[in-house]
């Protein structure tokens, strides 16, 4: 481990993004290339640290912040922080790299590098951190920067509201993550997580339920699970290099990590765990469905995001540190699979100009660097053997078969459901951007492969998608250290029921979407017209009508109810002396009473 | 002796009348002359109460204290009217109702 | 005579004539300005060595031999409110040289900007409620004129005749109550009454109780008691309207806290309830009623009443605990709320207009206004690292602690309404691209420029090292629960 690395990973970043502007006087190239280096710099921290993890080493720095609170600033050093750190920074330095092309030209870049730096800083902070509230404030500070980098392009009033409305939505389970945290100071008098281990041997469990739901209900937002996802998918109006680190690799991660991080700190209630592993097989097969009908290639993406992050809470839900792992494997796995996805899409947005996926095709012929790697996150993603996502999805589901029970089986059936779903959706992509006859609009020459400095990191990415499955052993080594007694899963086991089942439903959603969308044997659009078919589209399409419930009960209500109360100031003198009257009248009842 | 009583409940009827006036007349140099009997109501029962601790002896805090507010008062209803004779040119009428545009 | 920081406003003040005779000969505008700042700024030097006095003992010093017990008792929370106070007047005052250059009547206006400043540490330094109502009236009468400044406008005249009438009642019935508490006790001492109206929890007492409430709670805008604040802090200069959010309505909390820790102690008097109902309308309906609001002034003045919810909500809980979260939210209010309008302000006397739809986008016109602009914002709705958070999550923290889980479900729920309207506000004023209205206009001047950009830094500088300010809030906290240690 190199000097003072579990502070330097993250103050490395964020002291970058303070020099931004300084750096932007001078050139903007400068700027640019020192963002990519302060990642690799940092990225090179964080994997100092992890041969230390590896032996089982852990360590605790604290630095004092606010004694009145008996609150400390400090670090923690352990398998799961540092498995973070490295996946953040990796693939911030990737992305920062990537987007020195992908952004070139554009205007305001100052402030797309100062908070692309300060998130990453922040969100390794947030990792690192060792106490509930050092993390809450990063939790925070990554909120603020996803949604500056939302609205980035601000001259779009959809992007501006996108981003709004990601601050907002998540900003809800910030507020239940609090209240979580703050009840559990209360019974436990402190916020570090190695004194929190000690002191919730003494707390009953319908506490512990209540503060592990409340922290629960911040992973739902910042995760954009069930019921708080309405932002995923429109934060998709920033730029992709945006979605992929922040909405695909990494923020979104934040929920989860905190889930497995509360794994290792207090006992988890039965109840509490049921909810966790409802609410992500709920919103895994919820939103692959959303994602079949979507028409924006970033928002494809999107829903599969929200979808793979529902297979990981539930991995959490079963219990198990073998469930524990199978997440933070397809955690990892996610990240690779996703940002390649993201940048891939980002390369096509750069060239073709629009996000409609009716509006491309037959782009593999122009694009093959981009294809070749976009053909490998998409096997991954649908979990095709030997890609990432077979082995990391296959042991979340081999494990929740193993749950055993009426529970783990409806599980699985879900988690197969799924995956299912997932290999349609992503041929659908695959062959509606880059299969088939390009349109007339695009011929010619119009559509030109990427840049070397975004199609590195794509490849680099997509050579790790490869072997980053094969990883799984030295990965549960390192994670075993966490669970001082129970060994983790090295390999999948050849275990024939749940293999074959997977295999099956792989085929199952893979052929007739295959059939549909390459061999066009059906046109596509039969499925959209037609009285039931149709209705199931427009579900669909409207991700089941949720946001536009949101929209009528929190914007409009609120909206009617602020109407109404402005209604009191009704500008007449009297009128305001006769309620100075009344409520000293009331006052005074009020203070009799009790 | 006029039981303290008495006092009392004659200043909370200023107090209240003091108030009332306030909550419901719509000259607005009736209502400063309010806020003048709210503050009278807290004037007098300064005195009310100095002259209640021993017989024959009156206690001079309450008395400074009047005065004091008897001042202040005096300057407060200055302030008060100025505004009253700006609002005039303004409005071109003294009904507080009228000044409504500031409202929601 | 009454400790060398007022004597030092008062001096200044009464002295400004003179200087305005000479700034007439000679031309100059901004001469009265240039020696409220230097009076301002000599009054906060000589607040240093008070502040560290006061955090050992209280500070006695009697006024005539002090045979009525009326005395200046500087204590730490006096101390502590009085530096508040004192920072924001003399911000505002260098903010003011330039925001005024195009006013009449200068003079008066940098006199009563003192005699303002003098009524508040007054106020805060009072040893007895006859000096602190002294003061106080002081201070109200200062506010009254300066929201009526631009007398030429209906707009300040009417929210100046309403202000005042509505204060002034407040205060009418501060009076009253003080009246009563008199005839109880005989002394109007905070020391003594502390000791003697223990055992006074009856009718009368609560009585006296709520008229002393409402007497400050008129000025501390709490619901029901708010209505003038809506209409006074937007009439109001901007620079004027700073303090009056920042600072005039902190004067109040103040009387609240005085009275109802040391006065109405809570085992023997059961308010923290139904304080505590009070301050969760109070934000709900302030969080409200600002969510609609096209005038920029005017949102803010809604917010502020919210705000004045959350640090009473934080009192409420009669804790330790909660009394020092309630004491830091109100040093990090005054400045991000007086931050808000001071920005507010620029924009104002840029464009020359206060509705967000005219004043869309002009924070491209004016970067570091905006910087400034959204530094405060950030840090009112609570996001780390900044200074609102750290309050908010104290406050937060206190409700929880004292067991009042609906209604510290009420904050929280209060935090995201806020939220929402200083999004839009970001979005309006940064996030939009600007009109052809606001072609002309450029960055705000140097002096307006400077206490901004000071108040945005401490306001960064709080959020990530709060340990001082905990620690004080937390020994002015000490000073009113606990008296009688020194």
């Amino acid at each position: 481990m190199l000097p003072h690395a579990p502070w330097l990973v993250w103050a490395v970043p964020i002291a970058g993004c303070l020099l931004t502007p300084i750096l932007a006087r001078v050139h903007g190239k400068l700027r640019d290339w020192f963002a990519f280096l302060f990642a690799v710099v940092s990225s090179t921290f964080a994997l100092s640290m992890l041969p230390d993890a590896f032996y089982g080493g852990s360590a605790d720095i604290q630095m004092p912040w606010i004694p009145h609170l008996s609150l400390q600033l400090g670090v923690l050093v352990d398998p799961l922080s540092v498995f973070m750190a490295c996946i953040v920074s990796f693939i911030g330095a990737l992305i920062l790299l990537y987007s020195i092309g992908y952004m070139a030209g554009e205007e305001g870049l100052t402030r797309y590098y100062f908070f692309m730096l300060l998130f990453i800083g922040g969100m390794i902070g947030l990792v690192m951190a060792d106490n509930l509230l050092q993390l809450y404030i990063f939790w925070e500070v990554v909120g603020l920067c996803s949604y500056a980098l939302i609205g980035f392009w601000y001259k779009r009033p959809e992007a501006v509201r996108a981003g709004m409305k990601a601050f907002i939505v998540t900003r809800v389970g910030d507020v239940c993550l609090l209240a979580g945290i703050l009840m559990l100071y209360l019974h436990t008098g402190t916020f570090a997580f190695s004194s929190i281990r000690e002191a919730a041997e003494g707390l009953d469990a319908s506490t512990l339920s209540t503060v592990a739901l409340l922290m629960f209900g911040g992973a739902v937002g910042k995760s954009a699970q069930f019921p708080l996802f309405v932002w995923l998918p429109d934060a998709m109006e920033g730029p992709a290099t945006v979605s992929a680190l922040i909405h695909a690799a990494t923020m979104v991660k934040a929920g989860v990590y905190l889930v497995a991080r509360m794994y290792t700190v207090f006992p988890q209630a039965h109840g509490y765990l049921l909810a966790v592993a409802a609410v992500g097989s709920a919103t895994a097969l919820l939103a692959s469905t959303m994602a079949l009908t979507a028409l924006d290639i970033k928002r494809v993406l999107a829903y599969s995001t929200i979808s793979q992050i529902g297979y990981m809470m539930f991995a959490l839900g079963l219990g198990s540190p073998g469930g524990w792992f199978a997440s933070q494997f397809h955690l990892m796995s996610h990240a690779l699979f996703k940002a390649l996805l993201f940048l891939c899409a980002g390369a096509v947005i750069h060239a073709v100009g629009t996000r409609d996926m009716r509006r491309m095709g037959g782009l593999r012929r122009y694009m093959p660097i981009t294809y070749s790697t976009f053909l490998v996150g998409v096997l991954s993603l649908s979990a095709i053997p030997p890609f990432n996502g077979f082995w990391s999805k296959d042991l979340i589901l081999e494990e929740s078969y193993g749950l055993g029970g009426s529970v783990g089986l409806l599980l699985f059936l879900a988690g197969t459901l799924t995956a299912a779903v997932t290999v349609a959706y992503s041929i659908r992509m695959l062959a509606l951007v880059f299969l088939g006859e390009p349109p007339s609009h695009l011929r010619g020459g119009r559509v030109h492969e990427a840049p070397r400095v975004m199609t590195i990191p794509m490849v680099v990415l997509a050579v790790l998608c490869v072997l980053s499955g094969f990883l799984q052993a030295p990965l549960a080594y390192l994670m075993s250290h966490i669970f001082h007694s129970a060994s983790l899963p090295t390999s999948l086991e050849a275990d024939i029921l749940p293999l074959s089942t997977s295999l099956l439903a792989l085929a199952a959603g893979g052929l007739p979407a295959y059939l549909v969308y390459v061999r066009r044997i059906v046109p596509p659009e039969r499925f959209t017209h037609g009285a039931f078919l149709g209705a199931v589209y427009r579900l669909l399409l409207n991700g089941y009508y949720v946001d536009w419930l949101y929209h009528r009960i929190f914007v409009n209500g609120v909206a009617f109810i602020s109407e109404r109360s402005r209604r009191l100031q009704t500008g007449i003198l009297n009128f305001s002396m006769l309620l100075v009257l009344i409520s000293l009248l009331s006052l005074l009842g009020l203070l009799l009473m009790s | 002796m006029i039981p303290l009583s008495y006092y009392l409940m004659f200043t909370g009827a200023l107090y209240i009348i003091g108030m009332y006036c306030l909550a419901t007349k719509r000259n607005m140099i009736r209502l400063v002359l309010g806020i003048e009997i709210l503050i009278n109501a807290a004037n007098l029962n300064f005195i009310v109460f100095s002259a209640m601790w021993r017989p024959g002896f009156i206690d001079p805090l309450a008395h400074a204290i009047v005065i004091i507010s008897i001042a202040l008062a005096g300057c407060v209803s200055a302030v008060a009217l100025t505004l009253v004779m700006y609002a005039y040119r303004h409005y071109g009428t003294l009904d507080i109702q009228e000044l409504r545009r500031l409202r929601w | 005579m009454f400790t060398e920081p007022i004597d030092i406003l008062v001096l200044f003040a009464v002295s400004l004539p003179f200087v305005g005779w000479v700034e007439r000969r000679l031309h100059r505008n901004f001469l009265t300005g240039l020696y409220a700042v230097i009076g301002l700024a000599l009054s906060a030097f000589r607040l240093h060595p008070l502040l560290s006095q006061a955090l050992r003992s209280p500070v006695l010093l009697p006024i005539h031999a002090g045979a009525y017990h009326a005395c200046l008792r500087v204590d730490f929370l006096g101390a502590f409110m009085a530096a508040v106070f004192l920072t924001m007047s003399l911000l505002v005052a260098v903010y003011s040289i330039k925001y005024m250059e195009r006013d009449t009547g200068l003079p008066l206006y940098y006199a009563l900007l003192l005699f303002m400043a003098a009524g508040m540490l007054g106020v805060v330094f009072a040893g007895d409620f006859f000096t602190l109502f002294i003061f106080w009236e002081l201070m109200c009468i200062s506010s009254y004129v300066l929201v009526a400044f631009r007398k030429r406008r209906w707009e300040p005249i009417e929210a100046g005749f309403k202000y005042l009438i509505m204060s002034s009642a407040g205060s009418a019935t501060l009076l009253y109550g003080l009246s009563l508490l008199y005839g109880r006790t005989g002394t109007l001492n905070f020391v003594q009454l502390s000791k003697v109206m223990a055992d006074a929890a009856d009718v009368w007492g609560y009585l006296t109780l709520v008229l002393v409430l409402v007497g400050f709670g008129v000025k501390a805008s709490v619901f029901m008691l708010h209505q003038w604040l809506p209409d006074a802090h937007p009439a109001a200069p901007s620079s004027i309207s700073a303090l009056l959010s920042g600072v005039v309505i902190k004067a109040g909390v103040y009387g609240i806290v005085r009275a109802l820790f040391m006065v109405f102690p809570p085992p023997h008097f059961s308010w923290p309830a139904a304080l505590a109902i009070l301050a969760a309308l109070t934000m709900t309906y302030g969080n409200l009623a600002a969510m609609l609001q096209t005038d920029i002034k005017r949102l803010l003045a809604y917010s502020s009443i919210a705000q004045m919810g959350y640090i009473l909500f934080a009192v409420s809980t009669a804790t330790s605990h909660g009394l020092t979260a309630g004491l830091l939210h109100v040093l990090n209010h005054a400045l991000m709320k007086g931050l808000l309008f001071l920005c507010a302000g620029a924009f104002i006397y840029m464009a020359g207009t206060r509705k967000l739809s005219e004043l869309r986008g002009i924070g491209h016109r004016m970067p570091i206004t905006a910087i400034t602009f959204t530094v405060g914002a950030l840090a009112i709705s609570g996001i780390p690292p900044l200074n609102g958070f750290v309050s908010e999550f104290m406050i937060v923290y206190a409700g929880i602690q004292a067991g009042s889980l609906p209604l510290t479900g009420v904050m929280l729920m209060n935090i995201l309404l806020g939220f929402a309207y200083y999004l839009r506000l970001i979005k309006v004023i940064v996030w939009s691209t600007p009109s052809e209205r606001l072609d002309g206009v450029r960055e705000a001047p140097a002096l307006m420029l400077a206490p901004m950009i000071l108040i945005a830094l401490l306001c960064v500088v709080i959020g990530v090292y709060p340990a001082p300010f905990v620690e004080a809030a937390e020994r002015a906290a000490q000073a009113v629960i606990h008296p009688y240690e020194a």
